[in-house]
């Protein structure tokens, strides 16, 4: 069988770990705990025993489907990168073994791992089927579209690793596509795109075949759907899709891998970056342009001075400053884009841009108003921005010591006296720095509606004092990760994992405003929020959930300092 | 300077330094020579605190690894055997970088850093990205960055591994100023020949024990187990090692491949005048006589082999 050998060789490094089956056993343990706590109790009516048993297993499929979009990408991310640091790929290929076999191999591997943890859920759904309320064919639609995804998302993380130089940026690409894939359909009829659309004459519409987050809806609640039909006929276009989409990704891979290098070099991040640079920096290069101008008027050569120009701008002396929070803000790569700025300025022009279109938009049903009028939105959107900025700087953070540590740098920051609060503040102060311009976009937002009378002006209030106390709390907890976890890759799944689990955490504790990435939530209101009596309470609630963040800021400042000697001294 | 005592380091299951005594006084280049795995890294990063020892104990300047960590870097320059490059920096943005780290006033930085740029010989680097540096250069800014806080102790593990011929010779000759300047510094090396022409101690160790640890001339005595001489002869060589191997101050004596004679002399026996001298009385005609030498190479081969109790 093709990549026959690559199979053998991968599973054997699996299953010679023994976190594989610590892994597995805590898998099904969490399932099993969950199961019995929801499990009905004894003595209610068949009815409601049934009910219960849908619910399991609606929420259930909705946590396999989370967890297997989480687990895919980190486990191919690093299928082919591995082997291209390691300079592997090429004894591989020179042993004879071809291109598809290898991309066979690793895609065969790891989704036979996927599979297995699915195939493990299987005893549990079969004993939730033994309660009535959902069908057979239900579970095999379930079951269908998990398995599905995992084929897709398997057959992603492997071709984008091809592509990709570092595990990490496989890893946050695959992230970003399949969250998409998954958002896509919600994003699409939130803004009318996706009413309408019609696949058959019968009337069934389109929608239940986009992402699989979607078909699992619809599976279970038909009738929100269609109002015709009681089981979704068109359950089988997302796999058959996926399976096709898969094949062509696999053999797209294997054709690149030969020349996995020469794509790297060309299409590295720092080129593209570079290469937006140029762009950016030639729209918007206003002041060398002028000097150009002047010199020219002066008689002088334009080309010195724009020389001059650019070399005051690109000293770059430490001075007394923190030498981490100057590493961090002129040599790192995000910092090191001259126009980073400029791109964020875009982000926000448009961004607002979109908003007055917005306004000028019909109305969808002549008695409905401005979508931009409700308050709800309103809060939506920010918690939305502000959770993004929570999990971006929550990830960024998380990046820079495992970076180091892989890049082998970190062990020269080891040998220096440097003491730990240097290391955070200057880290912390440089992320911040770095995304200062985009924390604003909340504000911003606020701001504006606001003074269109839309929201209330303590909003304002609130937001800005929360926004900076989670951001800080997000670097440290970040840094804390990336301190713990030998490589970026595991550093980065940690991070978005912590995010999920703060996301759902506060909601089991009945704790809704210490949510961390879901801080902005809780503190817009329309204009007659925080009135009336309820806002001494909520102004309690909102002050709580701050004290909450500053609290955990020290602890992990704390944790941070304390393993600080041993995080660092592991850094070879 | 240095001190270990006791000093033990496990792997899990692997003891990677087995109770490993080291005294290093002031002013030594002491050469850390055994084969790969030995734990020279494992001793070099204990002492630059790096890693903590299982048991034992080390001092560096008289402090300790255990709980004085922040005052020994400052007085340490440590080269790892491994070790990355930033991106994106200049050679003296990366050297004020580091300099900042050590807490150099930023009015002192500028001169330091030309200080040690010129010791090194990297000036004409001073503007070039620390990536594009090729190999011999980086080892030569790692040695830069360590002498910015002039330090008394320099830890370097395989300075010079990786490095063409004349890159070493250019570290050897760095490294012959730093003695001068007085620094105390450990170095280990597989290349032993180069260490004997800098190092007056040298310690050998398999294994995670010490083998051996003193003066290098001291070493060389304890291998020295009776001198060689080659001679080669015009004609009639088998008959003249057959005579030579009679001869009373003779151990052995035999042709070897190149077609000398190789004539191993009794221990305690210094003068090898007697044997042109008798190859002459036998009217043999001698075109080329060596003096065979034991260098470092044979004591470290003999040395952990075991062959010295
Ligand atoms: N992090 C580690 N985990 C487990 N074992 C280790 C680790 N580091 C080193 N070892 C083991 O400890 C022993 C000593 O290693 P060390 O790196 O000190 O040897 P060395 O003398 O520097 O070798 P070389 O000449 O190859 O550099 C080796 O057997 C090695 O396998
Ligand atoms: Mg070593």
């Amino acid at each position: 069988m093709i990549g026959a050998p690559v199979i053998q060789r991968e599973l054997l490094s699996f299953s010679r770990r023994p976190r594989t089956y610590a892994f597995q056993t805590l898998f099904l343990g969490v399932l099993t705990v969950g199961l019995i706590t929801w499990w009905p109790p004894v003595g209610v009516s068949s009815a409601d025993v049934a009910d219960r048993a849908r619910s399991i297993f609606e929420y259930g499929g909705y946590l396999q489907l989370l967890l297997l979009a989480m687990l895919a990408p980190a486990f191919t991310a690093s299928a082919i990168t591995e082997e291209k640091r390691g300079n592997t790929l090429d004894l591989l290929l020179l042993t004879g073994t071809g291109p598809v076999a290898i991309v066979l191999g690793k895609y065969i591997s790891r989704l036979g791992i996927l599979l297995f943890l699915l195939f493990l859920t299987l005893p549990l759904n079969f004993a939730l089927l033994s309660l009535g309320g959902i069908s057979a064919g239900t579970l095999l639609k379930e079951v269908a579209l998990l398995c599905s995804l995992a084929v897709l998302a398997t057959a992603l993380g492997v071709f984008l690793s091809t592509l990709a130089t570092r595990p990490a940026g496989a890893l946050l690409l695959c992230y970003t596509a399949l969250g998409a894939l998954l958002a896509a359909p919600y994003l699409l009829k939130s803004l009318g795109l996706l009413q309408g659309a019609v696949l058959t004459s019968s009337g069934v519409p389109i929608e239940p075949t986009v992402s699989p987050l979607w078909d699992m809806h619809y599976v279970f609640h038909p009738s929100r759907h269609v109002a015709t039909e009681s089981e979704p006929t068109y359950w089988w276009v997302f796999p058959t899709v996926s399976v096709a989409a898969s094949v062509g990704l696999v053999l797209f891979a294997a054709l690149l891998l030969p020349r996995a290098r020469a794509i790297n070099s060309r299409l590295s991040a720092r080129r593209l970056l570079e290469a937006l640079d140029f762009v950016l920096g030639y729209l918007f290069a206003l002041k060398p342009r002028y000097r150009a101008l002047l010199a020219r008027a002066r008689g002088q050569d334009p080309g010195e001075a724009i020389a001059k120009h650019v070399a005051k701008k690109e000293a770059r002396p430490i001075g007394r400053g923190n030498p981490i929070y100057w590493k961090e803000v002129t040599v790192n790569t995000v910092a090191r884009m001259k126009h980073w700025w400029r791109l964020n300025l875009i982000l926000i022009v448009l961004m607002f841009g979109s908003y007055s279109v917005f306004r000028r938009l019909p109305p969808l049903s002549p008695g409905e108003t401005n979508l931009l009028s409700d308050p709800m939105l309103h809060k939506l959107l920010v918690a939305v921005l502000g959770g993004l900025l929570v999990l971006l700087i929550t990830v960024m953070a998380a990046t820079t010591v495992s970076r180091e540590r892989e890049d082998g740098t970190l062990i020269l920051l080891a040998t220096t006296p440097m003491e730990c609060g240097t290391y955070v503040a200057g880290k912390t102060l440089g992320i911040l720095r770095n995304v200062s311009f985009l924390a604003l976009v909340p504000f911003l937002h606020v701001v504006i509606f606001t003074a269109m009378g839309l929201l209330t002006p303590w909003s304002l209030v609130f937001l800005a004092l929360s926004i900076p106390s989670a951001l800080v709390a997000a670097t440290l907890q970040g840094l804390l990760v990336s301190l713990m976890f030998r490589t970026t890759l595991k550093a980065i799944v940690a991070g978005i994992a912590l995010i999920v689990f703060q996301f759902f955490l506060p909601a089991v504790c009945c704790l809704p405003q210490c949510n961390l990435p879901a801080t902005c939530y809780y503190v817009i209101e329309g204009p007659g929020g925080f009135g009336g009596t309820a806002t001494a309470a909520i102004t309690l609630a909102i002050g709580f959930g701050l004290c909450v963040q500053v609290v955990y800021s020290f602890v992990l400042y704390s944790l941070i300092r304390g393993g600080f000697d041993q995080y660092i001294g592991r850094a070879g | 300077m240095i001190e270990t005592r006791y000093l033990t380091k496990t792997y899990g299951k692997l003891t990677a330094l087995k109770e490993l005594n080291l005294t290093i006084d002031q002013g030594d280049i002491y050469g850390f020579i055994g084969p790969n795995g030995a734990g020279k890294t494992t001793t070099i990063r204990i002492l630059a605190t790096l890693l903590r020892p299982t048991s034992g104990q080390a001092f560096v300047c008289g402090l300790s690894v255990n709980g004085q960590a922040r005052e020994i870097r400052r007085k340490i320059g440590y080269v790892p055997d491994e070790f990355g490059t930033y991106e994106d920096m200049t050679v003296t943005e990366y050297l004020e970088f580091f300099g900042a780290l050590y807490g150099i006033p930023p009015k002192e930085r500028k001169t330091v850093i030309q200080g040690v740029l010129d010791l090194t010989d990297l000036n004409f680097k001073e503007h070039a990205q620390v990536d594009s540096l090729s190999r011999g250069m980086r080892q030569r800014l790692a040695l830069s960055r360590v002498l910015l806080h002039d330090p008394q102790v320099l830890l370097l593990d395989e300075p010079a591994s990786g490095l063409d011929p004349r890159a070493r010779i250019e570290i050897r000759e760095l490294l012959k100023e730093l003695r001068n300047m007085g620094k105390t510094i450990l170095i280990s090396s597989h290349i032993l020949s180069e260490l004997r022409e800098l190092c007056n101690k040298v310690g050998i160790i398999e294994q995670g024990s010490l083998l051996f640890s003193g003066p290098l001339s001291e070493a060389i005595a304890r291998v020295r187990k009776g001198d060689v001489v080659r001679v080669r002869l015009r004609e009639g060589s088998e008959g003249a090692a057959a005579l030579l191997a009679e001869h009373d101050f003779v151990n052995a004596a035999q042709l070897d491949e190149e077609g000398f004679v190789e004539v191993r002399l009794r221990e305690q026996i210094d003068d090898y005048t007697f044997v042109p001298e008798f190859l002459v009385s036998k009217g043999y005609k001698i075109l080329e006589l060596r003096e065979e030498d034991v260098d470092l190479e044979d004591a470290f081969m003999k040395l952990t082999r075991g062959q010295v109790s």
